[in-house]
């Protein structure tokens, strides 16, 4: 049995916004975090709001040059979304393998993201995207950057009432490529202990215009590892960049010592390892390394 | 709080009088005596709870019955056609994918899913399938093969 509370189901914005003002309320999209935190008391709402049918929060389409990624979409429809391939398909992938079928069925990418977990599989894909939070909430619309959105464990930047409604997307140029890769302890149903997201946006010749990287459980957020960025931007990604990229991966990293699903000694190293993996992967044969 | 919710479970029409905090296991156990529906983890990560709701797979540990409302649900109860087995029971019996049967319901679901969407499933894709499914006694192999075997 659940702690008891009461459910809404608002069909507008504003009516929505209204009842998250209140103190002791819960957004409820997929569940799948919410309900397991009510039930191992983690989380005591008094008002759970479910936020289903609000058509502001629905749908992925173009706006201009970014795709609008509704909040309420679950990894199951990025999956099997058609944008969500090709330059964006780095989010399919990450979006892929969370949890199982029946979690991805329920589990949608607004509440992974809100949930603010470190290890967040969609978030490293995101950020590697450069997606933009929107907001909407008792003051009207706002949105920021991805990694500001994110204040810390469990922690956002939503204020009283307010709602996350999606993201917009910039959308790489034709020929950039993307990979997730991480690792659990078991091949299916397990979190990350360790994700990295990899852009790659194509310069000239075998010189990468820009490469963009980011990473889940290494710290209390996720995060974008710019450092390691910049030294392999407008390079050939050769053995020598690559050493050193690793090596500022590795130094730039914090997990922490009480890390629950690995050390923080195998996921400085292992920071490295996917690294390696994800440029081999995304580069080829063009790869020197 | 009570809310008035209407749902179809195994092409039965069910209305009922649910509290905002009851879960859909909960309503099929509970209340309306469905005890095929197992609670295992209760934090979505074993499966014994799967139930196909509108069609597909989904944790009924994790979905409130309120959330369920006008939707259709399918559980173990609902496979078999009268005295006639589903293929896919018949095929769990034949190559002896039962042993203590609390993962059963929960795994033959999820395969009927599958096998809904894809009637000529490969392991890779029962694997996949079945990638959120605890079983303790079988070792998945006989699982895999009755799924791989059922009759079409």
């Amino acid at each position: 049995m659940l702690r008891p509370f009461d459910y809404y189901r608002p069909r507008t914005l504003s009516e929505a916004i209204k009842l998250l003002s209140e103190t002791g309320a819960a957004a409820l999209a997929g569940g799948t975090d919410l309900l397991v935190n009510i039930r191992s008391g983690k989380e005591s709402p008094q008002v759970v709001v479910d936020l289903k049918d609000l058509p502001e929060l629905h749908g992925i389409h173009l706006e201009g040059d970014k795709v609008w990624l509704g909040a309420l979409t679950t990894m199951g429809e990025i999956v099997n979304a058609a944008a969500f391939r090709g330059p964006l398909g780095i989010l399919s992938e990450a979006a892929s393998v969370v949890g199982c079928c029946e979690i991805r069925r329920r589990a949608t990418v607004g509440g992974n993201i809100c949930n603010a977990s470190p290890g967040a599989d969609t978030a490293p894909a995101l950020l590697a995207l450069e997606a933009e939070a929107a907001i909407r909430g008792p003051g009207g619309a706002r949105s920021m950057p991805l990694p500001a959105f994110y204040l810390g464990p469990g922690r956002t930047a939503l204020g009283p009432g307010e709602i996350l409604s999606g993201f917009f997307i910039p959308r790489p140029p034709e020929g950039s490529r993307g990979t997730y890769l991480r690792r659990t302890r078991v091949k299916g149903m397990d979190l990350a202990g360790i994700g990295l997201a990899a852009l790659v946006i194509p310069g000239h010749g075998k010189r990468n215009h820009e490469v963009r990287l980011a990473l889940g459980a290494v710290a209390p957020t996720p995060v974008r590892a710019r450092e390691a960025e910049i030294l392999l931007q407008d390079q050939v990604v050769d053995a020598l960049s690559l050493t050193r990229a690793k090596e500022v991966l590795r130094r730039s990293i914090s997990p922490r010592a009480t890390s629950l699903r690995a050390s923080p000694e195998y996921k400085r190293e292992m920071a490295g390892v996917l690294l390696e993996m994800a440029l081999s992967k995304l580069l080829g044969e063009e790869y020197a390394g | 709080m009570k809310h008035q919710i209407r749902v179809k479970v195994n092409a039965e029409t069910h209305e009922a009088q649910v509290s905002s905090e009851l879960t859909l296991l909960e309503f099929l156990r509970d209340t309306l005596g469905l005890t095929g529906t197992k609670m295992g983890c209760g934090n979505g990560e074993c499966g014994a709870c799967t139930v196909l709701l509108s069609g597909a797979p989904v944790r009924s540990c994790l979905i409130l019955a309120v959330e369920a409302d006008g939707q259709e649900i399918l559980t173990v109860e609902g496979l078999a056609r009268g005295d006639r087995l589903h293929p896919l029971q018949e095929a769990f019996l034949e190559k002896g994918a039962v042993q203590c049967g609390f993962c059963t319901p929960g795994m033959l679901l999820a395969a009927k899913a599958l096998v809904d969407r894809q009637p000529d499933p490969d392991l890779k894709d029962v694997k996949e399938a079945l990638g959120g499914h605890l079983c303790r006694c079988t070792g998945y192999e006989s699982i895999f093969e009755a799924i791989l075997a059922h009759p079409r």
